[in-house]
């Protein structure tokens, strides 16, 4: 229960956030709905319990089925009865299948959900033939609307793939793969998982995966913005291991020592080792402050105690400490970039997504938020275009225009608006204005020459397209080639321009700075992490503290040579003159002081420093199973290679749980499940060392 | 280089330490008052030792003449041959065989030992090193002992001295207890040089008090008494005089065990529940009063998840459904049919409640 709490007051605290929830996905409604109004017909033909789960070849229940439908009696208008006639006459009548499955498609008409819930029912119902030319007439619907992904529909795809493929169903899962790529056209997935499945056996097959990742990962600017982000977090998830493992290995060594007068709270009667363990313990409870207050208490307390060498350590282990809030700046950058609610994602989905209602108010909602951002106006005018509202989307333009007039995506869309509107003069004088500003950009000439083919001008639109294509000639050819399968030479309005979209090396120029966020961001980002000081006040106070820390060590403790804490000669626990005076503890001094007899004495000194010894190893070996490599450096060993080991396998699994990709857990769980299966690995493979190694000890 | 101060401010095991860990090599003069003693160091460990009244000349001159047997005018007429040198003198001792090697060794380290080690009773005073290029003169048969070793012993001996002090006067006067032993038996079997112990046992002859063991054997007081009250406790010998006015010291090992557990469980429990109450005030600190500042942290951190988490429940709620023909209500229906996982789920409640809609 008091795991849950902190989970519980999470929740309580996002409730009050959760009226901005996100917005339905595109085509969500639509095929919801279509789902709806399967179910009501299965309900009122009272077939559901033959229908889930369904099996072609049980012949019985399509016998039932053609009893309940009611044979011979049609529904033209709608596609659900076409298709349970058909499968109910799927065994009896075979040649009669093409007709009703046909008739439900057309039933379906031009309702893209309906469409799709259709091709996922013949799917279920084992007819993979029209579940493709489902597909087919989604596409077109889809392609037309002016979409150029669909995560719903994808993911979707994605799962039928996986599951295929785990069925051992491999042409399957090869061709829900491809749909799935045709309906996003960002998705690496099924290129990822053929690289792990062709890797060792089929290297060509693994090159040529891991060519298209790269092509597609070249292109795509969100792609590479979510990348960097997980490959920032993980990156900045070793660094602190490594600093909390070498913290953890000179926290062992001189906490002791440094908190060692708080021993003295303590009665006398305990033991040092009990004192010990009750300062470690007090002070390892300051670490519910957060654990970048408690680092700083811990370099702070230990510097003064450390060797040269350990100084070193504590001051690079400081260094990255200051260092902290600019990670936390450059974390800040990529999420506000990556910001569902912002507007790069909202511009991103009016490029990709086709219209619906929902996503547009939200668009126009930041739109009018956020009047000086050019990048919304421009979403905002794209989106309302989609919908032929040239009523808001021009002035959205001229506001976008206004803003930032040397954009390639403002003076694209502004084209491809007035292109839309039937305004070519306009359309043609900001492709043209386009492509004088930016000669690099393929979709300027490739809109250009679709104006120029418009107005008849065929020998300057051929230049204008053969120019895009010299330019970029995948994107001109794929959007070519899309183009011609899906409507032949008649496309439709929206698909006779390319879509806006950046190029990843200006986005990273121009785009990006503009979307970074601020300080400001960055300090809400920043939050609690160190005791509720604003991150600006940390950026100058930490480097204060690490440069009073190097003048007083210089100026003060370095000057005192003598140690007024330092370890018993024989068990080495803290000791100081107030404890006792002398090198030995008052536990080894009274197991001495009775004994006359030298060589008895000698045997007993021998005694207690192995015994010392073998518990200082079992303690090293106990810290190597919890974080390997700091108990080898706390023997004395060079563990160093091993903490940065450790501290790679931790941040790759805390990296490996946090769901950085759009696309579905049960597809990331392929490779993220046999990491969590392998790296424990490495901490009982350390369990055993100790275990074995403390046996040892204590045998010998 | 000279390092002075004073005891009270700078203690002698530091002042040790110092000079060990450095490697010193030098005189170091301690005095107070009238008192006045000395250590010298070659590279930090301890060659020779003594005060004004006592040093390593004196006790070899108490062994020669007490178990040698040698007159005081012989040896006088010696040390003067070789010029008062420590060096010489104990080189013509060995060489014309007043002493052998291994007698002078074991003399020179009981004494350097024994003064080195009485020096820590000091508590006043005031100290001053001299570094020194060459104490070779100083040094008799090669002895050096460490300066930790020394403070460890002297740290014992500072201890142990208070007890023994408690327990024998120096008017005390003790008989062996075993009846077969001899207490006439004579000192002066040389292999008993060797036994340091079973010499001063059996120089016990129920008439001689404490002090007088200490004025005329080679032993410094400490050793004699230390000795002594040994073989009392291991019952070889009992006190004659002022007996009424002794008891035997307990072994000082054995204390009440009870307050002990007790002292230590309560310690046990007070830095367990002051623990508690430091972690529960760290949660107060970083959940309540900066409630604020995590709910916007957490928010800006996780937002990003939870859209992609959401737009996964809402993909797998329509997969169910078409799968299934039932609309799932929770997102354990959807975590059952393996469509999302956990992570997912913890994530879409964070703003749905787990609701969908």
């Amino acid at each position: 229960m008091m795991n849950k709490i902190p989970f519980i007051s999470l929740i309580v605290a996002f409730a009050t956030i959760a009226i901005c929830a996100s917005t339905p996905l595109f085509l969500e409604r639509e095929i919801a709905s279509a789902l709806d109004s399967r179910d009501e017909y299965y309900a009122k033909k009272e077939v559901s319990s033959f229908l889930f789960p369904f099996h072609v070849t049980d012949f019985a229940r399509a016998e039932s089925l053609k009893v309940k439908l009611g044979a011979g009696v049609a529904d033209s208008v709608n596609p659900w009865h076409d298709l349970l006639a058909g499968i109910a006459v799927v065994k009896s009548s075979p040649d009669s299948v093409p007709i009703y499955f046909g008739r439900a498609l057309d039933a379906a008409g031009n309702d893209m959900g309906t469409l799709y819930a259709l091709s996922t029912e013949f799917g279920r119902l084992q007819q993979p033939l029209w579940e493709q030319k489902g597909l087919e007439r989604v596409r077109k619907l889809f392609l037309a609307s002016g979409a150029q992904s669909s995560d719903l529909i994808s993911q979707s795809l994605l799962h039928k793939a996986l599951s295929a493929d785990k069925n051992g169903d491999y042409s399957s899962a090869s061709l829900y793969n491809s749909w799935s790529i045709v309906f996003d056209r960002d998705m690496v997935w099924p290129a990822v998982r053929a690289v792990f499945k062709a890797v060792p056996f089929h290297l060509s097959t693994a090159y040529n995966e891991c060519c298209g990742i790269v092509t597609t990962f070249v292109r795509s600017w969100p792609l590479q913005l979510s990348f960097l982000l997980v490959l920032f977090l993980w990156i900045r998830q070793c660094i602190l291991f490594i600093v909390t493992g070498l913290f953890i290995t000179l926290g062992i060594v001189y906490v002791p020592l440094s908190l060692h007068w708080v021993g003295h709270l303590f009665p006398s009667s305990s033991s040092p080792r009990l004192k010990t363990y009750f300062i470690i313990v007090s002070f390892l409870s300051l670490i519910s402050f957060g654990a970048l207050p408690f680092f700083w208490m811990l370099a702070c307390l230990i510097w003064r105690q450390c060797g040269k060498k350990d100084k070193w350590i504590t001051g690079i282990c400081c260094i990255a400490l200051v260092l902290f809030p600019l990670s936390v700046r450059f974390e800040g950058m990529l999420r506000s970039s990556l910001s569902p609610e912002g507007a790069l994602s909202l511009f991103n989905k009016a490029v990709d997504e086709g219209y619906y209602a929902d996503l547009d108010k939200v668009i126009r909602k930041h739109a009018a938020s956020h009047e000086n951002d050019y990048c919304a106006q421009t979403a905002a005018a794209l989106y309302a275009a989609k919908n032929n509202d040239m009523g808001y989307a021009l002035p959205a333009l001229q506001k976008a225009r206004s803003l930032r007039g040397n954009d390639p995506v403002v003076l694209l869309t502004e084209g491809n608006v007035y292109f839309i509107a039937g305004a070519l003069e306009k359309s043609k004088n900001a492709f043209e204005t386009c492509i004088k500003q930016f000669p690099g950009y393929a979709p300027a000439y490739f809109n250009c020459g679709q104006y120029y083919l418009g107005t008849v001008e065929t020998i300057k639109g051929m230049d204008c397209i053969d120019r895009a294509t010299k330019l970029d000639p995948r994107a001109i050819n794929s959007f070519i080639k899309t183009n011609d399968e899906s409507f032949s030479k008649k496309w439709p309005r929206l698909r006779q321009l390319m879509p806006p979209e950046y190029s990843a090396g200006y986005f990273w120029k121009k785009v990006f700075p503009q979307y970074w966020g601020s300080w400001g961001t960055a300090n809400v980002l920043w939050g609690s992490t160190f005791l509720g000081v604003p991150i600006v006040a940390y950026m100058i106070l930490s480097p204060l503290v690490v440069l009073l820390l190097i003048l007083i060590d210089a100026f003060a403790w370095s000057g005192n040579r003598v140690q007024k804490i330092f370890l018993c000669k024989l068990c080495g626990c803290a000791m100081c003159r107030h404890c006792k005076r002398g090198v030995v503890c008052e536990n080894c001094y009274q197991s001495l002081q009775q004994i006359r007899n030298e060589n008895i004495r000698q045997r007993i000194i021998e005694k207690i420093l192995v015994r010392n010894k073998h518990i200082k190893n079992c303690i090293s070996y106990c810290i190597d199973v919890v974080f390997p490599g700091c108990g080898m450096v706390n023997r004395g060993f060079s563990g160093y290679f091993y903490i940065a080991l450790t501290s790679i396998v931790y941040a790759t699994m805390f990296s490996a749980y946090s769901p950085a990709f759009t696309y579905p857990s049960w597809f990331e769980r392929e490779f993220v499940v046999p990491l969590y299966c392998i790296m424990p690995l490495y901490n009982v493979v350390f369990a055993f060392r100790a275990i074995l190694k403390s046996f040892k000890e204590f045998r010998t | 280089m000279a390092l002075r101060g004073s005891l009270h401010e700078f203690e002698l095991p530091d002042i040790f330490q110092l000079i060990g860990n450095d490697g010193k090599t030098g005189q170091l003069v301690l005095y107070n008052k009238d008192d006045e003693a000395f250590v010298i160091f070659s590279h930090g460990s301890v060659i020779a030792a003594g005060n004004n009244v006592m040093n390593l000349q004196t006790v070899l001159f108490k062994f020669l003449m007490s178990i040698k047997r040698y007159s005081e005018e012989e040896l006088n007429e010696l040390l003067y041959l070789c010029q008062g040198e420590m060096r010489l003198f104990t080189q013509e001792l060995v060489n014309k065989r007043y002493v052998t090697k291994e007698e002078l060794a074991i003399i020179a380290r009981l004494a350097i030992e024994d003064f080195a080690c009485g020096l820590f009773l000091w508590e006043f005073g005031h100290y001053r090193f001299d570094s020194l290029d060459n104490v070779d003169d100083y040094m008799v048969g090669a002895i050096a002992l460490s300066s930790d070793a020394i403070t460890m012993e002297a740290m014992r001996r500072v201890d142990e001295w208070k007890r023994i002090r408690k327990a024998i006067h120096p008017e005390t006067v003790f008989v062996r207890v075993k009846q077969n032993e001899n207490p006439q038996q004579t000192p002066l079997e040389p292999h008993q040089i060797f036994d340091p112990a079973a010499y001063m046992l059996s120089l016990i002859d129920g008439i001689s008090t404490v002090a007088s063991f200490c004025k005329t054997t080679f032993f410094t007081e400490y050793r004699v008494c230390e000795t002594l009250l040994m073989f009392w406790q291991n019952d070889r010998i009992i006190p004659l005089k002022v007996q009424q006015e002794l008891s035997k010291p307990a072994p000082a090992r054995k204390t009440a065990k009870h307050s002990f557990i007790n002292a230590q469980v309560f310690s046990f429990v007070i830095v367990h529940l002051s623990a508690a109450l430091i972690i529960c005030c760290g949660y107060f600190f970083t959940h309540i009063v900066l409630h604020e500042k995590n709910r916007a942290q957490s928010w800006s951190r996780n937002e990003w998840s939870i859209t992609q988490s959401e737009n996964k429940v809402r993909v797998a709620t329509i997969d169910y459904h078409a799968l299934t023909g039932i609309s799932p209500t929770a997102t354990e229906q959807l975590k059952g049919a393996g469509l999302i996982v956990s992570k997912d789920k913890n994530y879409f409640n964070l703003r749905n409640l787990g609701t969908l809609k």
